[in-house]
């Protein structure tokens, strides 16, 4: 069988600017939230700011520079520091924000003066992430921008891999990338689900998720490439599941079918039973409802013995990017060997029963999973399997 | 209750219906039809959690009301009845 | 890969029905804008009351295409997968918050134009109205969002992680993407698009729709046609000749001069854009053309027949032999798009 290889893997986020500083952070337990400084807004909550990258002048190239720096990282890794000319190469990203023109000012000014600032929207309409990351690493290949909200990281994991397999693509650059704004900081705020202080995935008293910013990207090719390329994969991606809840615009299901579902599917594409999962690195939004709905489906289908951990607690919910830097971690943590505590935790719910990883922890098993939920009920799961 | 207490109230809870069908888009419900005393979610009006975070801001909107505590807040939206008396006994000008 | 079914919402109203009428006659609409009586008929579920015009438009369109298909989905609800296309999403509701955000500041912003405001509600809401419990996602791209929806579908069939997927493409007008669409194109919008004069200042006139497509490997001559290739970026190339070509010239791209290249072709010419309207989405309704001219064995009268380059354009409706149509786009980059129907079954 030959099995879809992560060959290269790059990260940002406000726990570090590449793959080693986050682990560093992880490592240490440092979270580095704090009042926004990418926008104005007259809220007080804190949020993770990826501070390593400045602000720039021009609204909108955030989520692309946030998305290059990952991705420089994992091409680098994977031997393509001069791009993928020639390469037959495919790139799907997820994103939220960059997708919307969010622009207050921009609004602003055409409800005062009926006039369109047209800089913008020449910035916007040529700043589509996946189209415009394909120029810019030479990608000749297919191309896609997944905007699935909370999911849409591990979707675009998930396309390419169907690319790849299809024989759309031979290499495929994919996961997410998304800035920190204000206007879902106000919307989420709106639907009561964010939070004054820190978040605390999982733990009894979370009042809700902070948001974040960040990239999390991984090259995809089959075993068969890589190896032909003189590279042995020590990380592959053997499952890929996506089920919609079809219950509510913004809630989950109560009972988690969608993402019971999901994880079935990747465990049987993986042919790889419950038993020998190490770990779900879960989507753990630390909102009332998600955390409740993730560990009771994670209960049934691991038992109650499951070891899980939210890594928002570093990163913050990052939307767009969730899905690829989760993907990022899982990834690396089968490949180095140990699980980060999850960040925030102190109380167990009595309504969840059960605890999240709270020391980092050796992996003891060769497989892994990462969760998304999206907004609107998407679920979507990724088996990761480490090499021999 | 005094007559213009009564009163007072009577406005609050036509000023609702109102704007909960024009503000949560309640196809076919005609405020006038709806009951003073009307359960609000599940049964009754047939709210869901999304409605209930936008009753919140109307609150804020039309009646400079901030229900910030969740628990709290489930009592006061059990009912037009009790949503009205909230206003009532709370807003600036009730 | 086939097209087992097919729905529609566009200006001329809603349905293939009525999209055949409207091609048969080449009814030109009086206004680009899907009417708000189309949506108020269209018999939605109870749960979509707050949605907004691009979540209707999207579900009615894609319930249409699931009952044009015959599929059951609630016999195998995991099996049906879903991918939507969008140039700008629910940008209408996306301007609404921000207006909310402008009135009534940050702390008082509606939560429910908030959760409509994101791309990915329109799938949300029709997974619910069709209890499809299969994997569903959203792309967004300005030119070709719907062909790189195409490679999604046709991937996931290959990999048999569905057995049958929706695959539509959605956009709607604002007053605000108006302005930003005249903006671009450095004038206003101009009712009279002239499809074949290929003029480096094409006329355009912002509209809104949606269509879905049911595709499926499971060959049936119930089925309207295959899909036998598609491709977009800038080396997409046509690899076969096909009988009838239709371009997607509606101003958008603002320099239309690079279809001048479809003069050496001696096959059929069309275009429709007027009777849809500019939109992103263009492919899309030019896709569900192609589909229909094949199924039904007819080609239908460009409806605007203004032919300053001498194109072997299609001047008026007849039944004909059609094995396959190529549905031809490019965007202001130079870039090609390029969609391939064929016939499913070839008569002996």
């Amino acid at each position: 069988m030959d099995r879809i290889a992560i060959t290269g893997i790059g990260a940002v986020s406000a726990a570090g600017g590449n793959l080693k500083e986050i682990l560093r952070s992880f490592e240490s337990g440092k979270r580095n939230a704090a009042s926004p400084s990418v926008f104005k807004t007259s809220l007080t909550y804190p949020v993770f700011e990826v501070l390593s990258m400045p602000c720039p002048e021009q609204k909108g190239d955030r989520t692309i520079s946030l998305a290059m720096v990952a991705i420089k990282e994992a091409l680098s890794q994977a031997g393509f520091i001069d791009g993928l000319k020639g390469r037959n190469a495919g790139v799907c990203l997820g994103t939220t924000v960059a997708s919307q023109l969010n622009d207050i000012d921009f609004y602003r000014v055409f409800k005062n003066k009926q006039t369109v600032q047209m800089e913008k929207i020449e910035r916007f309409v040529k700043g589509n992430l996946a189209e415009t990351v394909s120029r810019r690493v030479n990608a000749e290949g297919p191309s896609a921008t997944v905007v699935n909200a909370c999911s849409s990281g591990a979707d675009a994991i998930g396309i390419a891999i169907s690319w790849i397999k299809s024989g759309l693509c031979d290499i495929a650059v994919a996961g997410g990338a998304d800035e920190l704004e204000s206007v879902p900081l106000c919307g989420f705020r709106s639907l009561g689900i964010v939070s004054d202080i820190l978040c605390a995935p999982f733990d009894r008293n979370r009042k809700g998720l902070n948001l974040g910013e960040g990239a999390g990207v991984l090259i995809l090719e089959r075993e068969s490439n890589a190896r032909g390329r003189g590279i042995a994969p020590k990380v592959f991606v053997t499952g890929y599941g996506s089920v919609s809840d079809a219950y509510h615009l913004t809630a989950p299901h109560p009972e988690g079918i969608g993402l019971e579902l999901a994880l079935k599917t990747v465990l049987k594409q993986g042919k790889v039973t419950a038993k020998e999962v190490a770990f779900i690195n879960a989507h753990g939004t630390a909102t009332l409802d998600n955390d409740k709905v993730e560990t009771k489906v994670l209960k049934k289908v691991f038992g109650d013995n499951v070891k899980f951990f939210s890594t928002k607690g570093y990163t913050g919910h990052t939307l767009g990017a969730a899905g690829g830097l989760e993907a990022a971690f899982t990834a690396s943590a089968l490949d180095v060997g140990w699980m980060p505590s999850s960040a925030g935790f102190v109380e167990i719910d009595e309504e969840i029963g059960i605890a999240p990883i709270m020391v980092k922890t050796q992996i003891d098993k060769k497989f892994a999973i990462s969760t998304s939920l999206a907004f609107g009920g998407n679920n979507a799961a990724l088996l990761f399997e480490r090499a021999e | 209750m005094s007559d213009d207490k009564e009163k007072k109230l009577q406005e609050i809870r036509e000023k609702l219906k109102v704007l909960l069908v024009e503000s949560l888009s309640l196809e076919g419900v005609d405020p006038k039809k709806i009951k003073d005393d009307e359960v609000l979610f599940n049964e009754g009006l047939g709210l869901d959690s999304l409605d209930a975070v936008e009753i919140v801001v109307l609150l804020q909107r039309n009646f400079g009301l901030n229900i910030k505590d969740i628990n709290e807040g489930m009592k006061i939206l059990y009912s037009l009845e009790t949503l009205s008396k909230y206003i009532q006994e709370n807003a600036d000008n009730g | 890969m086939y097209i087992s079914g097919i729905g529609m919402v566009s200006a001329f109203g809603r349905g293939i029905d009525n999209c055949v009428k409207v091609l048969r006659e080449a009814i030109i609409p009086e206004t680009y804008h899907v009417s708000q009586d189309v949506i108020a008929a269209g018999k939605l579920p109870r749960r979509m009351r707050r949605a907004d015009k691009f979540s209707k438009m999207a579900t009615l369109a894609a319930m249409d295409a699931v009952e044009d298909s015959k599929l059951d989905v609630k016999k195998k609800p995991g099996s049906l997968g879903i991918v939507l296309s969008t140039a700008f999403g629910p940008h209408v509701t996306t301007f609404k918050f921000l207006d909310d955000l402008v009135t009534y500041g940050e702390e008082n912003v509606s939560p429910i134009t908030f959760s409509h405001s994101v791309h990915n509600a329109a799938v949300s809401y029709i997974t619910s109205a069709i209890e499809n419990h299969g994997p569903a996602l959203t792309i967004a791209g300005f030119v070709f969002a719907f062909h790189q929806a195409l490679h999604v579908a046709r991937s996931w069939l290959d990999e048999k992680r569905c057995e049958n997927v929706l695959v539509g493409c959605v956009d709607e007008r604002g007053e605000v993407s108006d302005a930003i669409i005249s903006g671009k194109m450095g004038r206003e919008k101009d009712f009279n698009i002239k499809p074949f004069d290929f003029s480096a200042n094409a006329s355009m006139y912002p509209s809104e729709g949606a269509v879905f497509f049911m595709v499926t490997d499971d060959a049936s001559e119930k089925n309207y046609c295959k899909v036998d290739g598609v491709l977009h970026g800038a080396f997409a190339e046509d690899k076969k000749e096909s009988d009838m070509y239709i371009l997607d010239t509606d101003g958008l791209s603002g320099d239309e001069t690079p279809y001048m290249d479809i003069k050496e072709k001696k096959a059929m010419i069309s275009g429709y854009s007027p009777l849809f309207g500019s939109t992103p989405g263009l492919s899309a309704f030019h896709c569900a053309v192609a589909a229909l001219t094949i199924k039904n064995q007819r080609v239908y009268v460009a409806p605007v027949q203004d032919n300053p380059h001498g194109l072997n354009l299609c001047s008026f409706g007849k039944n004909m032999d059609i094995d396959s149509v190529a549905c031809i786009k490019y965007n202001c980059l130079r870039e090609r798009g390029y969609i391939r129907l064929e016939r499913s079954k070839k008569e002996g």
